[in-house]
């Protein structure tokens, strides 16, 4: 299993969309406010909602196993 | 510190929370001509108990709502008779007439806004299968023209003399106090499942609609209703997450650490064919969830669990019922990652799924505050003590489109309220004594939410007696006095401390009304008191504000159309 969850801290603005839209509260802000810290990949349930709301797209769900929603609603049409 | 200047912002109708109800509200208000605010503290629509949900719908369209593994009505009348039953008489009956009355057309009304399958959405929907539902809402909000804000966090409502005139809050992005005027309030925040450490809901649902409905004054029901749902994973390394509805979990067995299948004692069977639950029980599993949920934690409490849990047995399952369907096959490339069901059962438990109790309101959505509406899950009556699976969805877009209508003919009948000004400042000094106080010998919001779950899960979870609900009661005041000490370092932090309150409320709330029922009654299960007892408790438990603290105000229940005396277990009313 390869599930891994990757922020590129360059890019990121710290706007905490990745903190809200979590159904499992994933991500949090470190003490000083300077980063995102991911916590235990074991609750993650792969919906890519910190993905699709990522303002500066760079965060990714690292999942080959399970296609983004987008792939598997054309392939059930 | 000093703040940023206030932002003040203005609406007919302000819409607190952005799941089913809330959408299904705003859509209804701004038809009814009205300018909509949504606001919610998170994201809009994605972060929702209605979008995780499993998308089931109940509802009387015989033809069309076909869904194999459900009951399906043909009347809206046999819609009324099971929720009611299910229920066990707690229901508001003028409440589920409504309900079941309106169902079909509202359902209908989705393609509308195009919604393209309601029915079993969990077969043909990508997870989260709630998508199907909350995306075209919230397109379809967007399209009529409703303004819809995520990051802010309302904490106060404001009031107009004894109306509501709408609320006081932050904005997390901008970091930004946020005063919003608004005609009529509607609360849409959805329950509180998060106040258990097992649960199956949003982390995002932590009662923050009844801290705002409990600081307006508003009246509470049924708290003590809290449904859980049975299949929650419980395997060390893979998510707590319920297993929806799939091909391939039809023909799952509950086991016992000794193998046995122990459902057969709670719920006879009436055949041997496992490809179905309904076929084998008589029922399907998502209405009779309480009952399935109590088995499955009474062989743990008898000690027949492992490790703390039931094990699901999945070896049976015909290889190809695994690619039947979207909902199985993300079951097992997800859920299970790693985990081979083939050869191992998988442990599971029971997690909170839904609070049927909550804010009492009458068919127009109206809170017991003018101005104040309320819809969805924080909302109570609906369902009495346990809910049919299906009903928690058709609720939010019934009364939310309710709520939507009622509050829109409110506002176009009274002004913005004025002498607004005193009240915001005074909130904005709470906020600031939570960012001003000393880290020092502070207490964390997250550590008082983690021990709160625990308290929860341990004395007040599905089955429950009079010594661990006081002991409950007694951890939370100790919590309550360390939630006094919170300190944060930014508007984030007092969003947190916010919810932490919110919870300790919502779970003395749950605890008060749990220790006075002195039966059991769907849901809720006392294991000193094991027996329904219409005689004593034919009866609801209004939790009513009372200055800092609650007080009870039990009333019989107000048996408009049925009373238990004159239903016969067939199902046909009695006629003397």
């Amino acid at each position: 299993m390869s599930l891994g969850i990757r922020i590129n801290e360059e890019r990121c603005n710290l706007c905490g969309f990745c903190v809200d839209s979590c159904p499992v509260s994933l991500f949090t802000f470190d003490e000083g406010e300077t980063r995102i810290v991911i916590g235990d990949l074991a609750d993650c349930l792969v919906c890519r909602n910190c993905e699709d709301h990522c303002r500066r797209r760079c965060l990714v769900v690292d999942f080959p196993e399970w296609p983004h929603r987008s792939t598997v609603e054309a392939w059930l049409k | 510190m000093s703040w940023k200047s206030t932002r003040a912002l203005a609406t007919d109708v302000l819409i607190i929370g952005s799941g089913g109800a809330g959408l299904r509200a705003a859509i209804e208000a701004r038809r009814f001509g009205a300018e909509v605010l949504v606001v919610d503290k998170a994201v809009i629509g994605m972060n929702s108990n209605t979008r995780y949900s499993g998308g089931g719908l109940k509802a009387a369209l015989p033809g069309i709502l076909e869904d194999r593994y459900t009951t399906i009505f043909s009347t809206p009348g046999e819609h009324f008779y099971e929720a009611l039953m299910h229920g066990e008489f707690l229901n508001d009956q003028e409440l589920i007439e409504t309900l079941a009355l309106e169902a079909p057309a509202r359902v209908l009304e989705l393609k509308e806004f195009g919604v393209e399958r309601f029915d079993a959405l969990y077969y043909h929907v990508h997870y989260p299968h709630g998508t199907g539902l909350v995306a075209p809402l919230m397109a379809h909000a967007r399209r009529l023209g409703c303004t819809m804000r995520p990051g802010i966090t309302p904490t106060d409502l404001l009031f107009d003399g004894d109306r509501v005139a709408g609320c006081i809050g932050f904005d997390v992005h901008t970091e930004r106090p946020l005063v919003i005027r608004a005609k009529a309030v509607i609360l849409a925040t959805g329950g509180a499942g998060e106040i258990y450490e097992r649960n199956d809901t949003t982390a995002v649902t932590t009662g923050d609609g009844y801290m705002l409905g409990f600081k307006a004054g508003v009246r509470f029901r049924d708290m003590e209703m809290v449904q859980f749902e049975p299949y929650v994973q419980a395997e060390p390394g893979l998510p707590e997450m319920d297993r929806h509805e799939c091909e391939a979990e039809f023909f799952g067995i509950l086991r016992n650490a000794n193998g046995d299948e122990f459902l057969k004692s709670y719920l006879p069977p009436r055949t041997e064919e496992v490809d179905s639950f309904e076929k084998q029980f008589g029922m399907p599993l998502t209405d009779i969830r309480e009952r399935v949920a109590r088995a499955m934690v009474s062989e743990v409490h008898q000690g027949r669990g492992d490790q703390g849990a039931v094990l699901f047995d999945l070896t049976g399952v015909p290889p190809e019922k695994w690619q039947a369907d979207i909902a199985s096959q993300y079951t097992r490339a997800v859920l299970m990652r790693g985990f081979d069901p083939e050869t191992t059962p998988i442990h599971v438990l029971p997690g909170a799924i839904c609070t049927l109790g909550g804010i009492a309101i009458d068919a127009q959505c109206r809170t017991d505050v003018p101005g104040l509406f309320a819809a969805g899950e924080v909302a109570g009556g609906v369902h009495g003590a346990a809910r049919l699976g299906g009903d928690a969805l058709v609720e939010t877009i019934v009364y939310g489109a309710r709520a939507g209508k009622h509050a829109a003919l409110l506002a176009a009948e009274v002004d913005h309220g004025d002498e607004l000004d005193a009240q915001w400042e005074s909130a904005k000094r709470g906020w600031q004594l939570v960012l001003e106080r000393s880290p020092e010998g502070a207490s964390s919001a997250d550590e008082i939410k983690t021990r709160l779950k625990k308290i929860m899960w341990k004395h007040a979870g599905p089955l429950r007696d009079e010594a661990g609900l006081k002991e409950a009661l007694a951890q939370v005041s100790e919590l309550d006095e360390e939630a006094t000490r919170l300190h944060a370092r930014s508007l984030r932090g007092v969003r947190a401390a916010f919810e932490a309150r919110s919870m300790l409320l919502t779970g003395r709330m749950v605890l008060t009304s749990a220790l006075a029922r002195t039966e059991s009654r769907g849901a809720h299960y006392r294991l000193d008191y094991p027996f329904r007892d219409d005689g004593r408790w034919l009866s609801n438990i209004f939790v009513v504000p009372d200055g800092d603290g609650i007080r009870l105000d039990v009333r019989p229940v107000r048996l408009s159309r049925h009373a238990p005396s004159s239903v016969s277990k067939f199902g046909l009313e009695v006629r003397s």
